[in-house]
């Protein structure tokens, strides 16, 4: 968009090619100015349109809701709860694996346990909001208390 | 005096459960489709073997917030019988009917072959009929059939009297050999054999008869 104009400014100073090189220097710097404008101009059109702060946006990426009729823009965090078989349950499906490994002629290993990761996004005001809706989910849904585990790690995009 | 049979979306023992109670023993029977909520004018409620919503997640984990089982929880509170067979055992612990988890079996198989169990407790309706060690052999079909529990709630179960069924030879790994487990009032029962493949003379065994005549008895 910016570069459009400053194109077309070359374009202008190239068909002019028999000015001098110092008319040449000052018509472009001029158009340059004009292109620069230009997309200031614009970019403040497009956020009175979208009616998004700038720097909001940079600050806080993720969805705005539809429900919010100031249009405020919800941060998004990335979550990965791993599920874990408590350590008192037998893990049978871990166990073939350990000895897999060793008939594969991997030594050293033990301890060797298999659980889930389960990868989410979450739109929330903040981590502490966002924490609080996942752990909910993670005990209700995702882990079974009776025989799992459950860690939780949170970071925001 | 109907019982229902809850269809969800992977059940495959629902039509085996309404031939055995409907088919063999003329006790009036109807589906009930997992998003019905209304239980009225049903004595007992079964649910079925299968995978229910494809197992995912964990077996029952799904299947538990099915609208029929906000109602099946009421109707179990009230006193209604409930049924678990298999998957619908799984679903029964998952839903907080029953204490204790299953898991994968020990030696990772899915297993299916006849089984020899003993009667641990006749306290309740649905091993009424028989005596306390009284053996007999019903058709087990799970890959994730290991009763899970922590050992207060194993003291729980023994205090209450709440193990139904044992297995005399345990072919998963379960705690206590534990093949099916009641609440304490006694009105739920969760199992993983299937008694309704024992209850047409023509598959070879009519064992699991009794259980199924407890739900109208």
């Amino acid at each position: 968009m910016v570069a459009a104009p400053a194109d077309s400014a070359r374009v202008g100073a190239a068909k002019t090619g028999a000015a001098t090189a110092d008319s040449e220097t000052t018509s472009s710097a001029a158009h340059r100015r004009t292109a620069l404008l230009g997309s200031v101009t614009r970019r403040r059109v497009q956020s009175t349109v979208f009616n998004v702060q700038p720097a909001g946006a940079l600050r806080f990426p993720g969805l705005s809701r539809f429900n919010n009729p100031r249009s405020e823009l919800v941060p998004r965090f990335q979550a990965r709860v791993l599920v874990q078989l408590r350590p008192s349950v037998l893990d049978p499906a871990g166990e073939a694996t350990n000895a897999a490994a060793q008939r594969l002629g991997v030594d050293g290993i033990s301890h060797l346990r298999i659980g889930k990761a389960v990868e989410l996004e979450v739109d929330a005001p903040d981590e502490a909001e966002a924490r609080r809706r996942v752990e909910l989910l993670s005990d209700r849904l995702l882990a079974n208390p009776v025989i799992e585990n459950w860690t939780l790690e949170l970071s925001q995009s | 005096m109907t019982i229902g049979v809850v269809v969800f979306p992977g059940s495959n023992c629902d039509r085996d459960v309404r031939w055995a109670t409907e088919g063999c023993l003329g006790l009036p029977t109807r589906y009930l489709w997992h998003e019905e909520r209304d239980l009225s004018g049903l004595e007992a409620v079964v649910l079925p073997g299968g995978f229910s919503y494809g197992d995912y997640l964990r077996c029952g984990a799904i299947a538990r917030f099915a609208p029929v089982l906000e109602s099946l929880k009421a109707f179990a509170s009230q006193g209604g019988r409930v049924l678990g067979i298999c998957n619908g055992f799984q679903v029964l612990t998952e839903l907080g009917l029953l204490p204790g988890a299953l898991t994968r079996n020990r030696h990772l198989h899915f297993i299916c072959e006849s089984t020899p169990l003993a009667v641990v407790s006749d306290r309740t309706p649905w091993l009424a009929t028989c005596t306390r060690d009284e053996q007999f052999s019903l058709p087990i079909a799970h890959g994730e059939g290991r009763y899970q529990c922590s050992e207060d709630t194993l003291k729980k179960l023994q205090d209450d009297d709440a193990i139904a069924l044992r297995y005399s030879r345990n072919p998963n790994g379960s705690v206590a050999d534990i093949a099916g487990i009641t609440n304490a009032q006694g009105n739920v029962l969760g199992l993983m054999p299937h008694p309704e493949r024992a209850c047409d003379p023509v598959t070879g065994s009519t064992a699991g008869r009794a259980i199924l005549e407890a739900l109208l008895s």
